[in-house]
């Protein structure tokens, strides 16, 4: 008989279902997490809650039209999707934009960074149990929504951006106030940065937490912030430019913000300071953005074309591929979100952590559902619900071609 | 020695700063309403519309209607004119973009929660 000293305990296995609703983020997704005693052993990444057919919408509608609808497909990083498609939509054409439009898109895409990464370290915060800062970070995120909601007319959607070029002008007076109100973001942004560096409440939760080594974060094509805090070099902005990113790079003056940590806190750490980077692009798109018109006419009928835009939104690289086939209305039109990307990363983030760390784990890849869920069929008629294969979604979808053949 | 961290500073000095939020529904003044906000639909100059159908054309939400001219409307060029189901629309401006005569315009008025659908028709 052993003593109960030296007796060996092995918890049992056991599996945790998180979800459907995140408990980081409040969105559609779940995890079922294995584990022993208070270790994480394994994780399983289950999503497709919240399919909105929106590709499928969009190849009904006009390019026009489209740019709204691309818009609704996240709330938070409006304005990329919004931009991306408008940029897409001017490749197919062939069509110029006037400079200044060129300015103006890049710096609401900036501003849509900033408000995005503000609110990502809040809700960072808020996961750590950190409530005072969430709270002061939030209100500080103000001063950008706050702009935004002057240049374009809306808080959330902004939809700058339309078919060769933007949609609004910027005014000298806007203009005063938007570099008035950046060198106070700024201020308080450095603060944000010593908080989240200096203050053991935030740092000791995050440190070493969620480890994303560089090479598997190469190989599950991690993207944005997330590869960034691994010492991956991916940024759109800096790899292939497009819009004003093009003038800007050409400075030198910017640099890719990189972190080798590899855990949340070295994502935490590359989104603080990129905010802080953002801040002086939009001061230096502001600066220096030329007189002109804002829109060239594009004709609405886009010829037949094929091509992919990019753009690195605030999640990471964001993809709009486009089959345009000399109609107002897209052949195909496939969005890419980098919530997408991110996931394969996440499963192997989460093995070997504390299972009081998940949803920081969860939190720190800034995940976006709704950009990213795929199918499920809901019938109205009898209430039933179920989930779709893609074997068994493409034997349906071409039957469904073949019913409803395209009008030429 | 323990030292103070980061954030003590600025707690203590948020104690004597004014408030961030404003109590809305109660208080409205220190609301930031900016000029050109875009908020409920409104059929601005009836007299200039010739019922083209262009709006509810390029209207991404198919918030637009064109019903024919009631008695006490304007009698536009070809018997129509629009209305806006408010809880359709998404408030994207394309409308008013599109129109070529300037008949419809977003106005600032943001407060847009009724009780019925029926409410929610602008005339």
């Amino acid at each position: 008989m052993t003593s109960a000293g030296k007796r060996i305990v092995i918890p049992p296995r056991v599996t945790i279902p998180i979800g459907p609703q995140h408990p980081a983020l409040k969105e559609p997704g779940m995890f079922k997490l294995t584990v022993e005693g208070e270790h994480i052993v394994d994780a399983v990444v289950n999503i497709g809650y919240n399919h909105r057919s929106i590709e499928k919408i969009g190849e009904n509608n006009t390019h026009l039209q489209n740019l709204y609808l691309a818009s609704r497909i996240c709330g938070i990083c409006s304005a990329t999707h919004n931009g991306n498609y408008a940029q897409a939509v001017e490749f197919a054409a062939e069509a110029e934009i006037p400079e200044r439009a060129k300015f103006i898109r890049t710096l609401i895409w900036e501003l849509d960074r900033i408000h995005s990464h503000i609110l990502w370290l809040g809700v960072a915060f808020h996961e750590v149990g950190f409530d005072t800062a969430f709270m002061l970070s939030w209100r500080d995120r103000e001063i950008v929504m706050d702009m935004l909601e002057n240049i374009s007319g809306n808080r959330i959607h902004h939809d700058m951006s339309t078919i060769g070029g933007v949609r609004r002008n910027i005014s000298d007076v806007q203009k005063e106030q938007m570099l008035r109100g950046f060198d106070k973001l700024e201020e308080r942004m450095a603060f944000y940065r010593d908080v989240a560096i200096h203050e053991k409440t935030f740092w000791n939760r995050v440190d070493g937490v969620g480890m994303l080594e560089a090479p598997i974060a190469k190989k599950t094509s991690a993207v944005g912030p997330t590869g960034r805090g691994s010492g991956l070099k991916v940024d759109v902005r800096f790899n292939d430019p497009t819009q004003a990113y093009i003038p800007m790079m050409d400075t030198g003056d910017f640099e890719m913000i990189l972190s080798d940590r590899g855990d949340v806190a070295g994502r935490a750490v590359v989104r603080v300071i990129e905010t802080i980077e953002a801040i002086n692009m939009s001061r230096w798109l502001l600066n220096n953005m030329p007189d002109g018109p804002i829109r060239e006419r594009v004709r609405p009928r886009i010829q037949p074309n094929e091509v992919l835009a990019r753009h690195e939104a605030p999640r990471g690289e964001l993809i709009h591929y486009l089959v345009t086939n000399g109609t107002n209305k897209p052949d195909r039109w496939k969005v890419r979100a980098p919530t997408y990307n991110n996931w394969t990363s996440m499963a192997h983030c989460l093995r070997g952590d504390y299972l009081a760390d998940a949803p920081i784990i969860l939190a720190a890849i800034d995940p976006c559902y709704s950009c990213t869920d795929r199918v499920v069929i809901v019938d109205g008629n009898d209430e039933t619900m179920r989930l779709v294969s893609l074997d068994n979604l493409r034997i349906e979808s071409n039957k469904w071609h073949k019913e409803h053949p395209r009008r030429e | 020695m323990a030292r103070l961290g980061k954030i003590q500073p600025e707690l203590m000095k948020n104690v004597r700063s004014k408030q961030a939020t404003v109590r809305y529904p109660f208080v409205k003044a220190g609301i930031n309403v900016p000029e050109g906000l875009r908020a409920r639909w409104d059929y601005k100059m009836p007299e200039r519309c010739t019922g083209c159908k262009i709006c509810e054309r390029v209207c991404p939400a198919e918030a637009i209607e064109m019903i024919k001219c009631r008695p006490e409307d304007f009698q536009t060029k070809t018997g129509f004119r629009p209305i806006c189901h408010l809880d359709r629309c998404v408030i994207c401006g394309q409308c008013v973009e599109s129109c070529p005569r300037g008949v419809l315009t977003l106005t600032d008025s943001f407060e847009m929660a009724f009780l019925s659908r029926d409410d929610m028709i602008v005339y």
